[in-house]
């Protein structure tokens, strides 16, 4: 059940990213919307549940896009493990810790294929255009990140919910 | 003296004639003027009151009473104004469709071999890559390596066909190379895409001659594209006297935000015959 709520939830995200939001034309560079995704798995579902999805979602990503395969594989792949070690010093519930994670994420993202770019095919991107489209990305986190650190925290509570209740009704069965 | 009868005949004479003076005097002098002034000031107020009352009760009647029907109107109205602006939109949206399919039917017309239109499904998710989804597959003859063009000019080529989707390299992709000619010289190089919204036509020699301006279109040599399509339009040229090549950048001639329907030459034409050595 969890998975199929991923999958419908990450091609929602695909398709609005690839097919909706270029046609706004007053966005210019929006950021990447499964790297809030990849933060909340990292941060709040645990390794078995969450790392599969994750690598499917580089995946499907590295198939969409006309970059090199595993680019966006091994950036997810990166960040899963980045967000996961920083949870355990960070308190990641915090909203605004989560719109901070966030945008160092699309820091990290865009970093890592502009080098990623450079090794592979040489030159072509100046520094300057890089920090155009980075802080483009990042304005729109500022502007979009806090809603989607509130429905973060709303879906990690919901799921908690859930699980305290499946465990309360296994101990139940078992007690009776 | 009198009797009563006379008496009284003669007080009835007497006040219809004061009646008959008094009026007389009154219709000569202004309406408002004297006690009537006084009195009308004094009634002014309660009339004013009660007639603001009266049109304020009837006003809350009429609209206590229209108010439903108005707001249903209203509500009708409004959803008939929002149909009509809709189907205005969508009607404005087929004419630019329309007008872009024709422009697009036109030139399949004068294209070498057979070609199918193609709508863009989905853009690149990375700002890095210049690559597009478009809706036409393996099932309906699209192959890896085909060129893709529009009524302006040339859009890139298939690098991946599934069944009924392709993924189109643009020529803006700085993954994207090919052979193109400046029009006006014959002067030669390749158009390279930088992933910015131009190109760079490399390797053209330095003692040929490209301008600001000149047209860029394909030379068929690369056996990709068709001989002749517009790349795009010279916008700088550089040139350092000890360099080898010119530096030359070009403008697409598509317009490659607002792209959305594309023609997909289904069998591309064979290479072109290749430059005389005495041409360089």
């Amino acid at each position: 059940m969890s998975y199929f709520i991923y999958i419908v939830s990450s091609l929602c995200l695909v398709t609005l990213q690839t097919a909706l939001i270029p046609r706004l034309g007053f966005v210019g560079h929006f950021f990447d919307l499964l790297l809030p995704w990849v933060i909340y798995l990292a941060a709040f579902r645990p390794v078995h549940e969450a790392l599969p999805f994750v690598v499917f979602m580089g995946a499907l990503m590295d198939n969409l896009s006309g970059g090199p395969f595993g680019l966006f594989l091994t950036s997810y792949v990166w960040l899963y493990i980045a967000v996961r070690l920083a949870a355990t010093v960070v308190r990641a519930e915090n909203a605004m810790v989560l719109v901070l994670i966030i945008i160092a994420a699309v820091v990290f993202q865009n970093t890592f294929f502009f080098m990623a770019i450079n090794m592979a095919l040489g030159g072509g991107h100046t520094t300057g255009e890089v920090i155009r489209v980075v802080s483009e990305q990042i304005g729109w986190v500022l502007l979009t990140g806090p809603l989607i650190a509130l429905g973060m925290r709303q879906a990690k509570r919901l799921t908690s919910r859930r699980t305290r209740k499946v465990v309360e009704s296994q101990a139940a069965t078992h007690v009776g | 003296m009198f009797s009563k009868k006379t008496v009284l005949i003669l007080v009835g004479i007497l006040l219809v004639t004061v009646n008959v003076i008094l009026l007389a005097i009154t219709t000569r002098r202004p309406p408002a003027a004297g006690i009537g002034r006084v009195m009308m000031a004094f009634a002014a107020p309660f009339q004013g009151l009660a007639t603001r009352t009266a049109n304020a009760v009837e006003g809350a009647w009429r609209d206590y009473f229209f108010l439903v029907s108005v707001s249903q109107q209203n509500q009708q109205l409004k959803q008939q104004l929002g149909q009509a602006v809709q189907g205005n939109v969508q009607q404005h949206e087929l004419e630019l469709e329309n007008s872009r399919l024709r422009e697009l039917l036109g030139f399949k017309r004068s294209l070498p071999g057979p070609a199918i239109a193609a709508q863009i499904i989905g853009k690149d998710p990375s700002a890095w890559f210049k690559t597009v989804i478009i809706d036409k597959g393996q099932t309906d003859g699209v192959q890896r390596g085909l060129p893709v063009v529009t009524f302006h000019g040339v859009v890139g080529q298939i690098v991946e066909a599934a069944s009924h989707q392709s993924r189109l390299l643009l020529i803006i992709d700085r993954n994207s190379a090919a052979d193109a000619l400046v029009q006006r010289t014959r002067a030669r190089g390749i158009v390279k895409g930088t992933s910015r919204d131009e190109c760079y036509l490399d390797y053209v020699m330095h003692e040929d001659d490209v301008r600001v301006g000149d047209r860029v279109v394909s030379s068929g040599f690369d056996g990709v594209f068709p001989k002749g399509l517009l790349m795009g339009t010279v916008t700088t040229v550089n040139f350092q006297g000890s360099d080898f090549f010119k530096e030359v950048r070009i403008t697409p001639a598509v317009d490659f935000k607002r792209l959305e329907e594309v023609l997909i030459i289904l069998k591309p034409p064979p290479p072109a015959p290749r430059v005389p050595p005495d041409r360089r």
